[in-house]
């Protein structure tokens, strides 16, 4: 009974860590006339997780700073699926595909933690 | 002698020396281009007119033609016709030159001079709109905004509490569109209502200015779609208001 009570544990351990590793991934508009998100919002305050997934319950793949600028793409509740836009790179060009797989880093933000911008 | 202005289905009209078809085309004028009739009409469709400028009398098709509305809808309007040649009736791309310059002009008209056409992840229809607005001018009190919801949520929000403005927004059963009226959408996913609208200023949308209406639609122009200036036409019911199938939620009633 004990050993199967340890086996129990070390499979809800993995499966926890697995499930905090893994990510959700950022669904984009596929329109032919509109842009792939069609919105941005910037960071309103220092050190805002940017988590794997549209929970607390994530791992942040990314601490973001204020002024930082998000494109708004995909929402699962007051989570936001955002693509982190760099300076003279233009993170959603050419994306074609369901899911956002362009170079720039993606995740997801609370929406308390943003402000609409554009769009 | 009465105020008209062009309102073509393919965006301008041909002007003649003489009131019929054949070899006597002077000239061309662009959807929203004003004129002035200077007599009554010869033959089943020619109206002698007068071009701002010019002395002499041309004929235009009465089919071509429409009465001019107020002076603030008709310099909106002519502001977007303009912007729509100046991209070249829509070949002109945000990210290419001269045209990425251009939408930094939309840009700068709303504070944000820092951003042009080749910073391609910023939607700039918005600041499209904003930049139209205030060219046209005499439109006190506009939300000049880089986010739509802004000025929709203000519009709605006057209407509703009766508070003076140049928009008015309203559900879309309410009023058929006219001319210099901003048709407002929701993008594609996002559950956007015009009950929504009155309470929330930060959503995405996207709106349109209005430069003619038809039986069976309207014809309008925004920015930023297929990454240029475009015209977009919006179906209408039988009734004449915006038919809902084209995700639109709001039309923007122009007070001016």
């Amino acid at each position: 009974m004990k050993r199967l009570l340890v086996i129990l544990l070390i499979t809800s351990i993995g499966w926890i860590g697995y499930r905090m590793a893994d990510s959700e991934q950022i669904a984009v508009g596929q329109s032919q006339s509109d842009d792939p998100c069609g919105a941005v919002a910037v960071i309103e305050s220092n050190r805002v997780q940017l988590q794997r997934r549209p929970s607390t319950f994530s791992y942040p793949s990314k601490f973001l700073n204020q002024g930082a600028r998000v494109s708004l793409c995909d929402r699962v509740g007051n989570w936001h699926g955002v693509i982190l836009l760099e300076r003279g790179k233009n993170c959603l060009e050419n994306t074609q595909k369901k899911y956002y797989d362009g170079t720039c880093l993606s995740g997801w933000v609370h929406q308390k933690h943003i402000s609409f911008f554009a769009g | 002698m009465t105020e008209m202005a062009i309102d073509s289905k393919v965006y301008g009209a041909n002007v003649r020396s003489s009131p019929r078809f054949g070899n006597n085309v002077v000239g061309f004028l662009n959807q929203c281009d004003p004129v002035r009739v200077v007599g009554p009409k010869q033959g089943d469709r020619w109206i002698p007119c007068r071009i701002q400028g010019q002395s002499n009398t041309v004929f235009i098709s009465k089919n071509v033609l429409r009465r001019q509305v107020s002076a603030p809808r008709e310099r909106l309007v002519r502001e977007c016709v303009k912007q729509w040649l100046r991209f070249d009736k829509e070949t002109g791309k945000e990210h290419r030159n001269p045209y990425h310059r251009f939408v930094g002009e939309f840009w700068d008209s709303i504070g944000l001079g820092h951003l042009d056409g080749t910073d391609r992840d910023t939607p700039w229809s918005a600041a499209f709109i904003s930049f139209c607005v205030r060219k046209a001018g005499g439109y006190s009190g506009f939300k000049f905004s880089a986010a739509h919801s802004k000025y929709v949520n203000q519009s709605i929000v006057r209407k509703l509490n009766n508070q003076a403005g140049p928009y008015w927004g309203f559900r879309i059963n309410e009023h058929k569109p006219q001319i210099g009226d901003m048709v407002c959408r929701k993008r594609t996913s996002a559950n956007i209502t015009y009950d929504f609208a009155a309470q929330n200023n930060a959503f995405k949308s996207h709106c349109d200015i209005v430069i003619s209406i038809r039986d069976d639609h309207v014809s309008t122009i925004g920015g930023n779609i297929s990454h240029t200036v475009s015209r977009v036409n919006y179906p209408l019911t039988t009734s004449g208001h915006l038919s809902a199938s084209g995700r639109v939620y709001a039309v923007m009633k122009n007070m001016l």
